[in-house]
């Protein structure tokens, strides 16, 4: 019987989150299994190959490991002889994802920027154009909030505040920054520029700022566009969003890059595809299993068992590992779920029953969401492996991926498979 | 006249004194003689002067004014003048109340096209229309006969007392926020963009290349607004050095035509022509509409400056229909209003308030609010030049009101520089007086010395 404390180190370690810096320990490469080769040093290589600042992309589903791979590209990018300086930039914290504009995003990278300049190298940057664009929002903060005797990063955090606050004032700063925009792009680039010639000087190569989060932005109708408001935000705002002067790199919901705005996004941030982070392979198309795909999964649970310093049997009983890799179609944060759930539900070791009772609740879940006209794509793609969009049922397959319903695998051929969890029809 | 009664300092003061002068001799040469004059002059409080100044030295002039019930000027004069009397000249005034500018054809200019061997017949001394600007080019496209026959044009315009409020250059690059520094700020920012293009040049680092393009851009802007234009220029050619070395085209017409409007200000319109005809022609080898639609724009101002209105006119419909093409509602108002300001030198002045008013109603649905300042600003010269003080009034404040609220020094200069030109016209000298010494010491505090001086030509002039 394992103690109690114990039991909460299992717990603590099998955490969804993406792998932060102290964690390198605990990760696995899966892009030989995924077919995603060598993501973090294409992402790399273009930033340390460019003379001018970069802006990329990168999709993929919910828990398939983007933001893990992100914090490897800000590692690499951070050593070697060429070192850059990194933010990444978590824009959840400033704004909120169901209704996002570009002025949102401009004010978290900003604030974020000058944050961490400010706690890592001790550098305050100063607020330059900010200042005069303060008083574009006079009005929208109440008298009561000067706004003029405040840092850069102080200044921003009660916009973001703001925005993250209420949709009403959230509309009210929108309407007061729109006309100005450029204004504000210009007021950014010269924290920015004040930015990178402090590292020059401390001999950093420049600056990479890692947006992580707008991949979880809503794929709701955007009230006016006709068009949802990610696909708003990296359609119609891409000139903004790559106006900033310095390496950017944006995580994109994997919807968008798999729906009829796949070629227009390619187009304009310069790809021949957004690159995607697939979903490990544990089973083929025809539904044999992929062993290479399965063991390093299984080293990824006894990496973190190992950390924990339990031994296997303590935690899984006999063949249940094999399971919960199964039920979690090869998605690596669903994976981590599936067992930090079975440690609650349950008594250690996990034992098949436990297993199966938490995917019930998956799939009621799923039975919840799903709806008929979900289901014909659905079956479709359980029959053939492709999923066939048109201008019809584009937001329906964008709501199955966003949803993971339908998971995206990529290895030899791109194909498509139904999550496992999802109720028989 | 020769009374010495003033200080003349400013050069457009000097011409309006020579413009009186020549007025004069034609008076005395043509004594006894028929002909034709046209004297335009906007500010009535100035014509009134000039007239007053004219009459105490000859007696002999008549002063006819016409009013708003007048249709045939030939029968109304007539009807005051005889035939046969000692008048050495004749001064008709007040054409423009009946020449409303919001109509197309004026029946009363066709009337008096018709006349013009009656006044021959009727009067042998010289005859003086007294107008604004307007009228004049009213007069000179309907009543093209008469126009004909005018032997003198005397001017007491060109340096107007009213500052336009906002002609729309386009200065690419959004460094409007360096504009509206003080000038203090503006002497900090210089030195510290000077102290970072130094770190970042000495030695060229390839990181920062993007940044210094930047910085020398916004320098050289800087510098512009405060009339450094040989500093101005320099930045700009090193800007261009460094595109160039980087093989970026893009880059180098966007300098070009920042370049151009460098030269503009300096009145070497051949240059500006020239640069933003290069800038223009790169970016339609590049496919770069947006760019060519800015120095269609800046081409139309350099020709609006030569008085070459039709030639100015076509320019700013090339770039209206580009803006419209793109979507781009930003850079349609900026041409509808530079549309607005061709108009109106060429006395249409209702086309011109249209032109201004769709602006306004582009820049109110964007809620870019200093374009909506230009455009109260822009309607309110409008109005004024109609002698409907009230409502420029009303606009100029609007403008004045915004421009305070978004803290734009240059933009409340101007409208001050307005607004003291109005209680001018309405004879309110002190009010005058007190609004262009705002104006005067707003734009000394942001550094615009060639505003400075005209602003005090003005109250130098009261």
């Amino acid at each position: 019987m394992l103690s109690q404390e114990k039991l909460k180190e299992i717990y603590r370690v099998f955490d969804p989150e993406p792998l932060s810096a102290g964690e390198e320990s605990l990760y696995v490469d899966l892009d030989s299994v995924r077919g995603s080769s060598g993501l973090v040093r294409e992402l790399t290589q273009k930033i340390r190959l460019s003379a001018n600042p970069t802006c990329q992309l990168l999709a993929g589903h919910r828990g398939s490991g983007k933001s893990t791979e992100l914090r490897q590209v800000q590692k690499k990018l951070e050593s070697g002889n060429e070192k850059f300086f990194s933010v990444f930039c978590e824009v959840n914290q400033d704004l909120d994802p169901n209704d996002v504009d570009f002025p949102d995003v401009l004010i978290a990278i900003v604030r974020q920027i000058a944050e961490r300049f400010h706690k890592k190298l001790k550098i305050k940057l100063k607020p330059g154009y900010f200042k005069q664009r303060w008083g574009e929002l006079k009005g929208v903060l109440g008298a009561k909030v000067t706004l003029e005797q405040l840092e850069l990063d102080a200044g921003l955090a009660k916009f973001s505040a703001a925005i993250k606050s209420s949709p009403n004032i959230r509309e009210e700063i929108r309407k007061a920054l729109e006309p100005h925009t450029n204004n504000w792009i210009y007021a950014a680039n010269e924290v920015i520029g004040e930015a990178v010639l402090r590292l020059s000087k401390k001999g950093y190569k420049g600056l990479v700022v890692i947006v992580d989060g707008l991949d979880k932005i809503s794929l709701r109708q955007h009230p006016t566009a006709g068009c949802t408001v990610a696909e708003y935000l990296f359609v119609n705002r891409c000139a903004q969003l790559t106006a900033f002067n310095c390496h950017l790199i944006y995580a994109m919901p994997l919807a968008l890059a798999y729906s009829c705005a796949e070629r227009t996004i390619a187009n304009l941030y310069g790809y021949t595809a957004p690159p995607v982070v697939p979903m490990t392979k544990i089973i083929d198309a025809e539904g044999n299993r992929h062993q290479e795909g399965f063991d390093k999964l299984k080293s990824l649970i006894e990496m973190r068992l190992n950390k924990a310093g339990v031994k296997k049997e303590d935690v899984f009983k006999e063949g249940v590992i094999d399971k919960v890799i199964e039920c979690s179609g090869g998605q690596p944060r669903e994976l981590i779920n599936l067992v930090r759930e079975s440690i609650v539900e349950g008594e250690l070791p996990i034992g098949t029953s436990t297993l199966e009772s938490i995917a019930r609740k998956i799939t009621h879940a799923y039975a919840r969401q799903l709806r008929e006209e979900h289901w014909k794509i659905i079956d479709q793609v359980r029959r053939d492996h492709i999923l066939k969009r048109d201008k019809e049922n584009d937001p329906l397959c964008m709501e199955l991926l966003d949803s993971r319903a339908i998971l995206q695998y990529k290895n030899e051929k791109e194909w498509y498979g139904v999550n496992p969890l999802l109720p028989k029809h | 006249m020769g009374k010495g009664k003033k200080s003349i300092r400013f050069e457009h003061t000097e011409r309006q004194i020579s413009e009186l002068a020549a007025l004069q001799k034609m008076l005395k040469v043509s004594e006894g003689t028929f002909s034709f004059s046209i004297a335009i002059c906007n500010s009535p409080s100035l014509q009134k002067y000039l007239l007053e100044e004219i009459v105490t030295e000859s007696e002999a002039v008549e002063v006819v004014e016409i009013n708003e019930k007048v249709e045939y000027i030939f029968d109304f004069v007539s009807s005051k003048i005889p035939q046969k009397n000692h008048t050495t000249a004749i001064f008709i005034t007040g054409i423009e109340r009946i020449l409303p500018s919001d109509k197309k054809e004026h029946g009363v200019l066709r009337n008096l096209n018709a006349t013009r061997e009656l006044w021959k017949s009727r009067y042998s001394c010289p005859v003086v229309f007294w107008m604004p600007e307007y009228a004049a080019t009213l007069f000179s496209t309907q009543a093209r006969d008469i126009w004909s026959w005018v032997s003198h044009i005397f001017e007491f315009v060109s340096e107007e007392a009213t500052a336009i409020a906002g002609t729309r250059d386009i200065y690419a690059g959004d460094i409007t926020g360096a504009g509206n520094l003080n000038v203090v700020q503006k002497r900090f920012r210089i030195a510290e963009l000077e102290q970072r293009i130094k770190d970042a040049s000495e030695p060229l680092k390839d990181e920062l290349v993007p940044h210094l393009l930047v910085w020398l851009n916004e320098l050289s802007y800087i510098y512009y607004c405060i009339g450094e234009l040989d500093a101005a220029e320099q930045m700009l050619r090193r800007a261009i050095e460094i595109e160039e070395k980087l093989g970026r085209p893009e880059g180098m017409a966007k300098q070009y035509g920042n370049l151009g409007l460098i030269y503009q200000t300096r009145g070497e319109l051949d240059k500006a022509e020239q640069m933003h005809r290069k800038s223009l022609e790169i970016f339609e080898k590049l496919g770069l509409p947006e760019g060519m639609a800015k120095q269609y724009g800046n081409l139309g101002l350099i020709y609006k400056t030569r008085g070459e209105l039709d030639k100015a006119e076509q320019m700013h419909k090339k770039s209206l229909d580009i803006a419209e093409k793109l979507g781009r509602l930003e850079g349609m108002a900026n041409q509808y209003g530079n549309l607005g300001l061709i108009y109106k030198t060429r006395g249409e002045l209702s086309k011109a308030e249209q032109m201004h008013r769709k602006a306004l109603e582009i820049d109110e649905r964007l809620g870019r609010l200093e374009g909506m300042a230009i455009d109260y600003g822009n309607l309110g010269v409008i109005y004024k030049t109609r002698g409907e003080l009230d409502k420029a009034e009303q606009m100029l404040r609007k403008a004045l009101e915004i421009f305070e609220k978004l803290g734009l020094p240059e933009g409340m200069a101007k409208q001050y520089g307005n607004l003291g030109a109005i209680y001018e016209e309405r004879g309110d000298i002190k009010k005058a007086r007190e609004y262009w010494v705002k104006a005067r010491d707003l734009f000394a505090k942001i550094g615009m010395p060639n505003e400075v001086k005209k602003v005090e030509g003005w109250i130098e002039g009261i």
